[in-house]
């Protein structure tokens, strides 16, 4: 008997717990609720007789407290930059425990990427802080109820993956006080976007030689700050060597580009000496480093240039008109007439032409030999082109003449 | 022992009910048998302490005094506190001036434990947890010995007015 009542209380106890669980859902007590606690005691005499239970009780009054809750509605914006009328929402819950309204102020971490244009509270858009907060003063909020604010506002241009926070915060207008802040993270989207330039147009000639410099300006036409690779590469032609790029040995370098600015890079290289009229193209690539795809390349074509000298010796009778034809007789002046032309694409310095005479003539003299220095030893001619800067200009030609008698 | 107790709940299930009707009215006017007195502990370690007040999440101390203002001694003298609307009573808080037991209430003063436990189902298996303090509905003091004519016993208890979950206490 005994131990059957036992089973039973607890099989009682645990439906009454499970009832218990459902009914008292614990709630803030609300503001003004009196709160009155009633105890009782018993008790019985020595002979165990009861006696009436006498009881006791106190009241408590609930007061005020302030409760705030704001919750960010959308934490992570990525608004394009620039735009205009981009929205955040923000909710404030008055989980305070009973009637209050609320004061509202913002934060922005980082100045210059967004402008805040207006405050949407129910159906009106304030243009400030002040206005909404005179409105939200005459609008009461019940325990447990909460208001919505959105925040609009514009994104500046060249801010891309520039990320500002914007701290909302509600504080209770009742005493005792309460704040509670929410932040939502503003990153507007990065667009990526590169120019290199120049391309082509140039019409570059270069002799063979090194350490020539290539200038290209790199771009950066996206919205915000980015990495470039700058790669620099020539067809595959035997022409051009690359050395440098951008001060760094090799054919390549990375450079930090704030949006909307760019950059002259210069690309050193050789030319190798190969035939005058040589064609080879120097490129450029710019590749953003954040997103790869963005590509730009630029490119400079460039001619190799050389003198080409060809030498002509014709020999004269003294007059220094009639070609020798036939046969001379010792004694007989004849003219050896010698013509340097240059018929390649630039200028020839340094031009020499030496001539180890015959053992049959003997040297006289020279004549017709504006442009040139010309020394004699023995029977060896050696002959110095010094006319019109001491250079043969490209399509040009320049002739001395020797006189010379027949031993 | 156990009888006993089973006696004693069958005797308060009865009384409870008058007291929560009828206490007011019955309650001796000039010698108070029974006397309660509630101390903001929240308010006044904050320096904001006004009597009878309290917020969400505060913290109060019941007093709960009994004085035999019988000729004779009395025994078997047992409080019964139930736990008031709006609060929540804090697990450890209750006390007795002098040897005594207290025992928990989680289903209206039905039936008492000194360590109400409650069960649920874990993995399939039913499990015996310690009740949460949401769930206290009683605390009863129960006194061991004898009270003298004119003495004075002392029980105690805290309980927190409801706060939102999350509040600080």
């Amino acid at each position: 008997m005994f131990r059957h009542t036992q089973w039973f209380t607890r099989l009682a106890l645990v439906a009454v717990t499970l009832v218990g669980v459902a009914a008292r859902v614990q709630a803030q007590t609300p503001e003004g609720t009196v709160i009155t606690n009633i105890a009782t005691a018993t008790y019985t005499d020595a002979n165990g007789n009861a006696y009436a239970p006498v009881s006791g009780s106190v009241s408590v009054t609930v007061g005020f407290q302030a409760g705030v809750a704001v919750s960010a509605n959308t934490p992570s914006p990525t608004p394009a930059s620039p735009s205009t009328a981009d929205t955040l929402n923000f909710s404030v819950t008055n989980s305070g425990n009973g009637t209050d309204s609320v004061t509202i102020s913002q934060n922005i971490s980082v100045a210059g990427v967004i402008s805040v244009t207006g405050y949407r509270f129910g159906a009106t858009t304030y243009g400030t802080l002040a206005a909404l907060n005179a409105a939200l003063a005459g609008t009461s909020i019940a325990q447990g109820g909460s208001i919505t604010v959105k925040i609009v506002y514009d994104v500046a241009a060249n801010k891309g993956g520039v990320n500002t926070v914007y701290t909302f915060t509600a504080a209770s207008r009742r005493t005792p006080a309460t704040t509670n802040s929410q932040a939502s993270s503003i990153t507007p989207a990065q667009t990526f976007a590169v120019a290199v330039t120049p391309d082509g147009g140039l019409n570059v000639q270069r002799l063979p030689g090194n350490n020539y410099n290539a200038f290209f300006t790199v771009q950066n036409n996206g919205n915000g700050l980015d990495n470039f690779d700058l790669i620099a590469a020539t067809p595959g032609s035997a022409v051009i060597t690359i050395v440098s790029v951008n001060g760094v040995a090799g054919d390549s370098d990375r450079i930090s580009l704030p949006s909307a600015s760019s950059q002259v890079v210069t690309v050193v290289y050789n030319v190798a000496n190969v035939a005058g009229g040589s064609t080879d193209t120097l490129n450029l690539l710019g590749r953003s480093v954040a997103q790869p795809s963005t590509t730009d390349q630029g490119y400079v074509d460039l001619t190799v240039i050389k003198p080409n000298l060809t030498l002509a010796k014709a020999a004269y009778l003294d007059d220094g008109v009639t070609p020798v034809a036939g046969t001379v007789a010792p004694g007989q002046i004849i003219r050896y007439r010698i013509t340097v032309t240059n018929g390649g694409s630039t200028a020839a310095s340094s031009v020499q032409v030496t001539d180890a005479l015959p053992a049959q003539v003997t040297y006289v003299s020279t004549s017709a030999s504006a442009g040139w220095s010309v020394s004699v030893s023995g029977q060896n001619v050696t002959a110095d082109y010094t006319g019109t800067g001491a250079v043969l200009a490209a399509s040009s030609s320049a002739t001395f003449e020797l006189r010379v008698s027949i031993n | 022992m156990r009888s006993l107790r089973f006696v004693l709940v069958a005797l308060l299930a009865p009384s409870l009910l008058v007291a929560r009707v009828g206490a007011p009215a019955q309650s001796p006017p000039a010698s108070k048998a029974l006397a309660i007195t509630a101390q903001n502990l929240t308010a006044v370690a904050k320096g904001r302490d006004v009597k009878g007040m309290a917020r969400p999440g505060d913290e109060i101390r019941y007093s709960l005094v009994f004085t035999n203002t019988q000729q004779v001694a009395v025994k078997n003298v047992q409080f019964v506190d139930p736990i008031p609307q709006g609060m929540v009573y804090v697990l450890g808080s209750a006390s007795i001036g002098q040897a005594g037991r207290v025992a928990y209430s989680i289903d209206g003063g039905k039936t008492y434990s000194a360590q109400p436990t409650v069960e649920t189902m874990e993995n399939g298996q039913k499990i015996s947890k310690p009740a949460p303090r949401e769930l206290y509905t009683h605390v009863r003091w129960t006194v061991l010995d004898a009270v003298a004519p004119g003495a004075q016993v002392t029980a105690e208890l805290r309980a927190q007015v409801s706060a939102a979950p999350g509040e600080a206490k």
